[in-house]
């Protein structure tokens, strides 16, 4: 499973950093720092939820 | 007190009109959230000729949280040019920066502020922002009872801004007043005597900062460049004015609803000392449900918006006090639930405008909910006071009066 950020949605709420700091990566001024992330088997629950929490709809879950 | 209502524009239907003073609804005076949740039983949209306060227009009222985020979204159509009125108080027009700036401008400012609040930089304040909180609760368990509002709700917050700022803390209560009186003033007059009280300050402190700069977040502001040029004073203005009163109402206002719901539920309070795990959750949840702010928007162009027609000029207001409780959106929306996995909040507004403190109130809650649950007894209602809520530019808490039990 992989998650991919939206280009330019990211508003800087850094909701997913802060569930799941291991996964999300930001830049210095607290924006989303990567364009995709592999999400492990393990870290397929926190995810979900990760995509769920971003205010701005930003993630999108590509199965795949 | 009752507002004057004010005059329909001709375009808006009939059967859209209802008034709204969120003040209005039975129970309101304690408990704003649920005395107003009627809303999300009537239409998606209406107008209201009920200005939110003295001295304001009638606007649109959206009430539904899909709507909201895509207004947020939109600025190019949902414009926060003139949105606070601040300097329109005083006859002036000057912006709240970056807050009334439209992209692409709104951007080459937001440039300015974004590092001075990170994530990364609200962790390099986290202790001292500990060590206030720690102090001002060691200080309430000396009392058997305290207004919780006054005591720590303001004082803990305001005084973390002030620090941050660079200001003497001897000003607080100045501050306190100040920020009563332009986000609540019961009169006209009391909001301008505010307004230019705030300004006159500001204009000093920016000054100081200009000619001499220190190591604090107003002299980065107000010597900062765009382009190679340093911000003109107004724009120093602005932006100062905007983290004055972003910072003053709007964490002290939340802990209020925040700590009258912790107050009541003795039981969470009891989870969250054995759980401190779920604290995060927690804040995230109750910030859910006692939004704060309805920000307004005003249209720039002529716009069919889910079946009805905006005007160019139109003001919009986004009802995120309810809308954070639509029932489209959140099973058993009224519960305070902390094991939700979906929470999903536009309680620091969506899209450019995206709260710029919003790192720092966050982190100024978790450690006040973690330094209250992990050092301070049981607390309750006080049987022999009333707590009072606020509506009008911020909603909050006025008054929480608190007892320990122990």
């Amino acid at each position: 499973m992989k998650i991919k950020v939206e280009p330019g949605k990211c508003q800087g709420h850094a909701r997913c950093a802060s569930l799941a700091p291991d996964i999300f990566k930001l830049d210095d001024d607290g924006y989303i720092a990567i364009s995709e992330a592999n999400i492990l088997p393990d870290q397929e629950a926190i995810a979900r939820r990760v995509v769920r929490a971003c205010p701005e709809r930003a993630l999108v879950l590509d199965d795949g | 007190m009752s507002l004057e209502l004010t005059d329909i524009p001709s375009h808006v239907p009939e059967s859209l009109v209802q008034v709204w003073d969120p003040n209005a609804a039975s129970g309101a005076d304690y408990d704003p959230h649920a005395a107003n949740l009627f809303l999300l039983d009537g239409p998606d949209i209406f107008y209201s000729p009920a200005p939110r306060q003295q001295g304001e227009t009638g606007s649109w009222v959206v009430t539904r949280f899909e709507m909201i985020r895509e207004i947020f979204q939109n600025p190019e159509v949902f414009s926060s040019k003139h949105i606070s009125g601040f300097s329109k108080l005083l006859g002036e027009e000057w912006d709240l920066i970056p807050l009334e700036k439209d992209p692409p401008e709104h951007a080459q400012y937001r440039i300015i502020v974004n590092p001075l609040f990170s994530p990364k930089r609200i962790n390099e304040l986290s202790d001292a922002i500990r060590e206030n909180a720690v102090t001002l609760i060691e200080g309430l368990k000396k009392e058997d009872s305290f207004d919780f509002v006054p005591r720590f709700a303001q004082q803990f917050p305001i005084s973390v801004v002030m620090s941050v700022i660079g200001l003497d803390l001897k000003d607080l209560p100045t501050w306190v007043e100040w920020g009563q009186g332009l986000l609540h003033g019961k009169t006209l007059e009391a909001r301008i005597h505010a307004a230019t009280e705030i300004k006159a300050f500001l204009l000093k402190e920016i000054a100081n900062r200009r000619d001499t700069p220190r190591d604090d977040v107003m002299s980065k502001v107000v010597n900062a460049e765009i382009k190679g040029e340093r911000l003109q004073e107004i724009e120093a203005l602005g932006m100062m004015y905007l983290i004055f009163v972003g910072g003053l109402d709007t964490v002290a206002s939340t802990l209020g609803f925040m700590f009258r719901h912790l107050s009541t539920h003795p039981e969470l309070q009891e989870r969250l000392r054995n759980e401190p795990e779920k604290i995060s959750d927690a804040l995230e949840e109750i910030m859910r449900a006692h939004g704060i702010v309805n920000s307004p928007r005003y249209l720039t162009q002529d716009t069919e918006f889910h079946g009805v027609s905006f005007k160019t000029g139109d003001k919009v207001v986004l009802a995120q006090s309810v809308a954070c409780r639509d029932p489209k959106v959140y099973d058993h929306p009224n519960e305070i639930d902390i094991d939700r996995t979906d929470i999903n909040h536009m309680i620091f507004a969506t899209g450019p405008h995206r709260c710029m403190g919003s790192h720092l109130a966050r982190r100024e809650m978790l450690i006040a909910l973690e330094e209250w649950m992990s050092r301070a007894p049981k607390f309750l209602p006080d049987p022999n006071q009333k707590a009072i809520a606020q509506t009008g530019g911020v909603w909050g808490m006025y008054s929480l009066p608190l007892v320990w039990d122990r």
